[in-house]
């Protein structure tokens, strides 16, 4: 059946495709399937990394826009439905520092002692196809049965045997979910847009985008955007794969940005990653809505205000309109337009913590506090990597930031009345993370931290300088230090910074 | 193992041990192998004290028996090339990212 969102001469273009460069390996059946292709579902980057393997496995000729026109047709066809992709998505949008949360041990020691759990659990089969699967691994990486984690165990028969039974079971080839989503019409997303995100470690951004229909799920857009006492116009071009994966592109003054978001199933909000062309590790978090006649507030800039100080607030949405009031504060409101309001508040200290917010009808939260009564950062364990140097691979760097809490009614730190209060300016340092670093002085020749707590790491390779001609590599404690008047508050997270990877496809 | 008889100790212990032992992976940031004998990033400890560094002098370790293909390529099958320097602690600058982008 052709599901409904893909025409007919879309179906019969793609299939062409497919026969045209797959066929000569992929037997074609009389119902118009091919082996093994047809008999899996994958993310766009799950589908774009395959026809990469095939090129470099099996010496497979492919032309970019093929390659691209192959990953839209499978990954409509043969996509994820959102709710399939729900619980990984910050490894499919590249967010830097993700420490993989509830993976079954078994199949931790399995899969993911490789690669991420998330390649796993982005695509779909039954037990046949991944027990292809684990052939394919065992005949191209011959060291897979005695490596660790996999010499302790009968490897070949649990991996073909309960491993590929319960895949089968958890990611099966045919689901519900994924049968609706076919049937669901697929949105258009022309039209206007506002954005707002966040910049860990550096600030908050708001602003427009246009979204103009190109055809063929393909748009053209263009950005506004306000970011930390800047304003950045760009331009770029998107498409969307399985009517909810969103991926663009766009150049702005400075930088070559990237888009990994995925829309509603009303199509109305995307949120997701927008990120540094070459480094995916400069990264902000996203929301867009839709104009539409609807919504309301989408973000408030800062969250918290401290009693007593007066304070610039930036509330940014939608359609706003009518009187700004905060409880326990005086609102002066200095400029207001339907998307986006600046006041100047403060807070008169009869009230704290979450209090509510009124534009007109629209309500949020507004957090009120006396002071700062600790602080976190964020990640409390992060990665960097050495690059440079003269070789082609860039560094990684690791970007942390400061949060702030007070305590909460029960005046106790790290309880679940705790208020979180936001990003803090604080001043950043490194130092050694134990006696080992310390002897190895990684602090000194690992790299360095900026203000904005920026971890920039040394370049790669040998450094004749270090003890053994060691890599700049390093076990490093990350300190913030916020000073508030007298009081000093400090927090520290846990940074290894390390050596790089060769193999950087999109999904880890 | 039916053929070999166990002459000491430590032997007959293996030959009545359990026949599988539970294996769990330690947790990490996504990107990074657990594959920690010694570990590509992050060695068993957390930290990169113990890794075999600088990595440049034992490459070949690591990307001819497939250590980490993850991380870094395999010269067995799937990059048979990839390392074919005469000396990565000189040329390392040399070697190639793998994944072939759009």
């Amino acid at each position: 059946m052709t599901p409904s969102n893909i025409s007919e001469t879309e179906m019969l273009v793609g299939n062409t495709l497919l026969s045209d460069n797959c066929s000569g390996c992929h037997m074609a059946s009389d119902d118009g399937s091919f082996s093994r292709i047809s008999h899996m579902r994958k993310t766009p980057e799950g589908w774009d990394m395959n026809i990469a393997r095939m090129m470099i496995f099996h010496g497979l000729e492919i032309e970019p826009q093929d390659r691209r026109a192959l990953v839209k047709f499978l990954s409509d066809t043969q996509g994820l439905a959102p709710a399939e992709t729900a619980a990984h998505r910050d490894i499919l949008e590249r967010k830097h520092n993700t420490i993989e949360q509830d993976v079954d041990p078994d199949l931790a020691a399995m899969c993911a002692r490789c690669h991420t759990y998330a390649r796993v659990a982005l695509q779909r089969r039954d037990k046949a196809e991944w027990q292809n699967l684990v052939h394919m691994h065992l005949g191209q990486w011959a060291s897979i049965e005695y490596q660790m984690l996999s010499r302790e165990r009968d490897w070949r028969a649990d991996a073909l045997g309960p491993v590929s039974e319960k895949l089968g079971q958890m990611y099966p080839l045919k689901t519900a979910v994924w049968a609706d989503w076919q049937a669901t019409e697929w949105k258009d997303m022309s039209g206007e847009w506002r954005i707002v995100g966040h910049y860990p470690g550096k600030g908050d951004m708001e602003g427009t985008m246009k979204v103009t229909s190109l055809g063929g799920d393909n748009y053209q857009t263009e950005f506004t955007l306000h970011f930390v006492g800047q304003t950045l116009v760009g331009k770029g071009k998107s498409i969307v794969h399985s009517g909810f994966e969103w991926r663009g592109t766009a150049t702005f003054p400075d930088e070559k940005v990237r888009q990994i978001w995925a829309a509603s199933t009303d199509g109305n909000s995307m949120t997701g990653s927008f990120f540094n062309k070459d480094h995916f590790e400069e990264s902000m978090v996203i929301t867009a809505w839709r104009k539409t006649s609807e919504n309301g507030i989408m973000g408030i800039v800062p969250s918290a205000v401290k009693v007593g100080v007066e304070t610039e607030v930036v509330i940014s949405g939608v359609n706003l309109s009518g009187d700004v009031t905060i409880e326990g504060a005086k609102v002066t409101v200095t400029s207001a337009t339907a998307d986006r309001i600046v006041a100047q508040v403060k807070a008169d200290g009869t009230t704290e913590g979450d209090v509510k917010l009124s534009v007109g009808k629209d309500v949020s939260i507004q957090t009120i506090y006396a002071q700062v009564d600790y602080l976190k950062v964020t990640p409390e364990y992060g990665i960097s990597r050495v690059g440079g140097g003269g070789g082609p691979i860039p560094k990684v760097k690791a970007q942390f930031e400061a949060v702030g809490y007070s305590f909460g009614p029960d005046s106790v730190a790290g309880t679940d009345d705790d208020v979180r209060l936001g990003m803090l300016q604080v001043t950043w340092a490194v130092d050694n993370y134990s006696e080992a670093s310390a002897e190895m002085q990684d602090a000194k020749y690992a790299g360095y931290i900026t203000a904005q707590g920026t971890f920039i790491p040394e370049v790669a390779g040998p450094n004749p300088d270090r003890k053994y001609g060691t890599n700049n590599a390093g076990d490093l404690k990350v300190i913030a230090t916020y000073t508030d008047g007298a009081r000093i508050l400090t927090a520290e997270a846990h940074l290894i910074a390390t050596v790089q990877r060769w193999n950087n496809p999109p999904i880890m | 193992m039916k053929h070999l008889k166990p002459l000491n100790k430590k032997a007959h212990k293996l030959t009545t041990a359990p026949d599988r032992q539970e294996v769990y992976a330690m947790q990490t940031v996504a990107g990074c192998t657990t594959s920690t004998d010694p570990g590509w990033e992050v060695d068993p400890f957390g930290s990169v004290a113990s890794l075999c560094q600088p990595m440049e002098a034992d490459l070949y370790g690591c990307s001819d028996p497939c250590w980490w293909p993850a991380a870094v390529p395999d010269t067995v099958n799937t990059y048979p090339d990839w390392s074919n320097l005469k000396d990565t602690r000189k040329n390392w600058r040399k070697l190639q990212a793998v994944f072939p982008e759009d």
